[in-house]
Parts: C-alpha cells; structure tokens; sequence
C-alpha cells in the first residue's frame, strides 16, 4: 500500500509540475460543477475528471491498474482527464456571459492566463534546429554516409539511437536496452565486458577488439576524443574513416561490398 | 520534402473523407460536416488497420502483402465515398456559404497557433528516446518485408515483443511511407506532424460545436484556449497533451491526443442525440486507440467505463451501460488477449 501511494504520488506530481496546470484544472471543474446548468455536461465535464482522479489515487482501483499498465506507466490514468476540453469550456462558461467587445477583451485576458500559468514547451531546450529532413543529429548522418551498407558495426552510445533510423542495413551489436549492462554484476561475460570498456575514455583494446571481432562487429565507431591502449592494428583492424566527431575503425578481413550483417534465428 | 508533405495530406484528409462519407452513408448521418467525415474515416482507417494487422502479424504475413490488402481497402471504402458526391457538395455548399460564421477572433487565433506550432516542428526536431524502437519497427518493416520479426533497435531476427504486437501503429507511417516512397523515419518526424495535428484539432473543433452548438463565437475561442493550452499548460513529458507536439508520430501521443478526445466526442454526442450510430462509431474508436498503443486496450475500456457507469447512474438507466460495455468488447477483447500473451 505504501508503495502505491510512493508511486502514485511520484507520478501525479511529475505530471502536473512545471505549469500551473493542476490549480487550473481544479478551479475549472469547480466552476463547471457550480455554473454548468445542463446536468450531462456537469456529469462529462465535472464529475468525470474527479472520477479519474479518484480511479488513479483509490488504493483498491490503483493497484488494479497499476498490475494491469504496469508501475512505470501507471500516470497514463490521467490522460484520462481531458485538460485541454475541461479548462476551455471553464473559460467559455464565463466568457458566455459577456457580448461584444467585453467578450473579446475578456478573451484575450484568458489567453494571456494560460501563457501566464503555463511553461512555453516550444521553448523547450530539447528543441533543436533541424538539419535535415530526417531529423536526428547530422553527425549520425555524417557517420553513416561513410558507412557501407549490410555491415554489423558497435558503435558510440551517442549513434546507437539513431543510426538505424538513418540505414537499416546496418546492424547493431548493441541496442538502447543493452544498458543492462551497466548494472552492476550483469556484465560479468565478454560482451558484457566488451560495452563496459567501450565506455571509457581510454579503451584497453585487449578486452575490447578480440570480443569485437569475435562477435563479427566488421566496423566500430567511437568518438575521436577516446584514446585507446595498444595499437588497433595488432588486434585486426584499421581506421576506415573520420568525420568531425567520430573515427570508425574497420576489420582488416572485411571486404568492400562483403554482407556482414549479423542475423540471429 | 514540401511535395510529398502535399501529397501525403491530400491522400490522408481526401481519403478519410471519403472514406467518412461512405460509414456516414452506411449510419445515416446527414449534414455533420466535412471536418466530421474527417475524423470519422481516419478512425475507420485505423480500426480496419488493427483488423487486418494483428491477423496477418500473427501469420508472420509478409509487409508487402499487408499494404496490397490494405491499401485496397481503404481504396475501396474512398471510392465508396465519391458515390456521396449529393452529400459532399451540401457539405461544400453549408461550409462556403457559412464561412463567415467562422470568422471570429477566436477561430483566428486558433489558425495563427496552429500554423505557428505547424511552422515551429517544421524547423526543429526533437530527439525522441523511443523512436529507437518504433520508428526503426517502421524502417524494418519495409526494408525486411517482414511485419514484426526483426527486433527494431539491431536489426537482428527475435520473436515479436508480445506488449506491442497487438498495437503496431509504426506500421501506419510504413505504410504511408511505402505508397510515397519516402524513408519512414522522415514520415515519422517530417510528415507526420502535418497530418497529425490537423486532426487533432479537427475534433476539439468538432467538440466546441457540440458544446456552444449556437455560438460560433465560442466555438472560436473555445478551440484557441484548446491550442494555447496544447503550446503551454504541457509542463512535463508525462502529460498526455505533451505528446501532440513534441512527438506527433508516437502512437501513445495519438492516443492521448487524438483517440481519448474522440472518444469523449462520441460519448457527448450519444449523451445528446441517443440512438446506436454513435456507440457504433465509438467502438470503432476504441479499436482504432488499440492500434496506436497497447495502453489503448486498457483506457479505452477504463474511459468509456467510467464515463457510461457516471452517466447510468445520472440518468438512472441502465441502457447507457450496455451500450458502453458493447463498444467497448473489441477492446476487452483484446485485452483479454493481451493479458493471456503477457502473463
């Protein structure tokens, strides 16, 4: 019961921090509830919010929906609230009782509220230029113009992401869930090993190259700022090309035009 | 990258048009508008895609035989749609002849948001964690031919994650982006959003005449706050509206901006005009929400629930509770499904 509510309230807070949108959304269903005269809007724009937010913090439905979604997406319950119809029609219910210029004045004073109480997502610094129309990093695109295409390659956790959203004729050793490996005590094999080393700043290829090139990654790419222990050569590979950010590193026997993709039945 | 932004909403809004004309014909349902055909056909489009997707996912059907059964038969249910040409030139005819109406400060404020919003992603990105996983399911799709058999992130061949194998709505964009010929990454991120937000917006319009039926004033004013409150009341990732402009391509953003208003829109409606038209189409909705996220199976039925359950009890009739639960049984449906392959 205490984890519920340690996860229930975690979650609530999370989603209305950052604007002052729970305020909002409460004064706007008051104000429904209190002025709203037809019933079934009362019910549907009033009653219902509440009723949702008492699904999602009520113990015996919260861990019902809680086993069912799942804990890490149990706060999707509240997309339930539908916030962008509830504050609007709040809104609209006072503005019905001005005309003319008095209703247009008091609707931009109600615009000017919702900038006042809201953060500007568009502001977001997660927003970046766009370089291109595909819309991920250009060194990905860098990165993935020197490539050749049906090749197996480990790469930058930087390029993971996203370098098959560029070509997916490139397979990868390690994808976005292979950060198990960074918990403590899951690495304990050699491809384990192998991405844990890949995270230092200074490479010791003796652990890396020989699991590299056992597990077929034809081609490595790794940021120019790591520096490496022993010479890549010794260890069966060469540097194939460089951009601005990264150097990719090619295995000696690969052929130009060779598939190396790594298939798994 | 503009022509195929053109062509790809013109075959999306054309043919869920024409698409909603032809289920509008087949329920009867007169003079609802354009914007209503709209919404309706890519609800339809959606629920038919869940019908045939998870079948032919299920059969380890090829991709290329999921679009040529696909795409004829949202060819056929447009092409249905031209032979209401009557009701589409009355549509046309009450749109051109009460455009005025709609001149308002309101409606204007709305447009110049929309556009911004629309002008804003245009120009930016936003790097999504996730698209790892689904916009790659896109990619794989159409480079493999294979409909669910590659796990996305590496490329190598793994046995279908069974949370998201009832609910593959990057199948969607591959889907558009094999028609057009475009990499399914640039449908996600640079198409999409142009088809997606309309939409969205398209039914807090058809919401707001709901609510203010005979005050086009509010209408206006009603959907500019609606869009405000998309740009600026979304303070965190988590909040469901957060998703319509960050990230217009994820299926659980369509979801929660697109399907649960939908839904609601449904229910107001039947609130309103009674009759089984609209828990048909609501259950059409609740099975289009299943295709854009598995999260769809569970709120659909929880949304509908809840609200039926509130308004049986308002009304004290029991009749709104059975229509509920029967729009809801493909959802729990599949749900019950879900929960078999997961547990």
């Amino acid at each position: 019961m205490q984890e519920f509510f340690e996860i229930a309230t975690t979650d609530f807070a999370a989603t209305f921090e950052g604007a002052w949108m729970l305020p909002l959304l409460l004064l706007s269903v008051g104000l429904i509830l209190w002025k709203e005269p037809d019933r079934t809007k009362k019910i549907l724009l009033g009653v219902l919010p509440l009723a949702a937010i008492f699904v999602y913090w009520f113990p015996p439905t919260g861990i019902l929906f809680m086993k069912l979604l799942g804990e890490n997406v149990y706060w999707r319950i509240l997309w339930l609230i539908l916030i962008a119809v509830i504050i609007p029609y709040a809104l609209c219910l006072l503005l019905r009782r001005c005309s003319g210029l008095r209703r247009q004045a008091a609707f931009l004073l109600c615009l000017a509220l919702i900038v006042l109480c809201g953060t500007p997502l568009l502001a977001s610094e997660e927003f970046l230029d766009s370089t291109n129309e595909y819309k991920i990093p250009q060194y990905v695109i860098d990165v993935c113009e020197l490539l050749p295409e049906n090749i197996h390659a480990m790469v930058s956790n930087r390029l993971m992401p996203y370098i098959r959203q560029y070509d997916t004729s490139i397979t990868l050793e390690f994808g976005r869930n292979d950060y198990r490996y960074l918990n403590p005590g899951e690495a304990d094999d050699e491809v384990g090993q192998m991405y844990l080393e890949a995270q230092e700043s200074e490479i010791d290829l003796s652990v890396l190259a020989p699991t590299a090139k056992a597990e077929g990654c034809t081609f490595l790419v790794f940021s120019n700022t790591r520096t490496y222990i022993g010479e890549w050569e010794d260890y069966g590979y060469t540097k194939y090309a460089s951009t601005d950010e990264f150097d990719i590193f090619v295995d000696m026997d690969y052929e130009e035009g060779q598939d190396t993709r790594k298939w798994e039945e | 990258m503009r022509l195929e932004i053109l062509l790809t909403a013109l075959l999306f809004f054309g043919g869920t048009c024409l698409t909603g004309y032809t289920v509008r014909r087949l329920l009867k349902l007169k003079k609802e508008g354009i914007l209503f055909s709209i919404v309706l056909g890519a609800m339809c489009w959606w629920a038919l895609m869940e019908l045939i997707l998870v079948p032919m996912t299920m059969k380890f059907a090829s991709f290329s035989s999921f679009v040529m059964i696909y795409s004829a038969a949202v060819a056929a249910l447009s092409l249905l749609g031209l032979t209401c040409w009557q009701e589409i030139r009355e549509d046309l005819r009450a749109l051109i002849g009460n455009w005025r109406q709609y001149l308002t400060l309101g409606h204007l404020a709305a447009l110049l948001l929309i556009v911004f919003e629309l002008w804003f992603l245009h120009h930016h990105m936003y790097l999504e964690w996730d698209d790892t996983y689904y916009v790659n399911l896109a990619n794989v799709a159409i480079s493999s031919d294979r409909i669910y058999w590659v796990y996305p992130e590496t490329g190598t061949l793994a046995d279908f994650d069974k949370r998201y194998v009832l609910s593959l709505w990057p199948i969607f964009y591959a889907w558009l982006s094999k028609i057009f010929g475009v990499a399914a990454t640039v449908m996600a991120h640079t198409i999409l959003p142009w088809l997606m937000i309309p939409l969205a917006y398209m039914i807090y319009v058809l919401i707001g005449k709901r609510l203010f039926e005979d005050d086009t004033q509010l209408q206006g004013m009603f959907l500019a706050f609606a869009v405000l409150i998309h740009l600026f009341m979304s303070g965190e990732h988590t909040t469901g509206l957060t998703f319509l402009t960050i990230t217009p391509w994820v299926g659980k953003g369509v979801l929660a901006a697109i399907v649960i208003p939908t839904l609601f829109y449904w229910i107001l409606r039947a609130v309103c005009d009674g009759g089984a038209k609209n828990w048909i189409l609501l259950s059409l909705t609740g099975l289009a929400g299943c295709l854009t996220s598995s999260m769809g199976i569970m709120l659909t039925p929880l949304f509908v629930g809840l609200t039926v359950l509130l308004l049986a009890l308002q009304k004290k009739n029991l009749r709104y509770l059975a229509y509920g639960i029967l729009s809801c049984l493909p959802c729990i449906l599949l749900g019950l499904y879900y929960i078999r392959l997961t547990h």
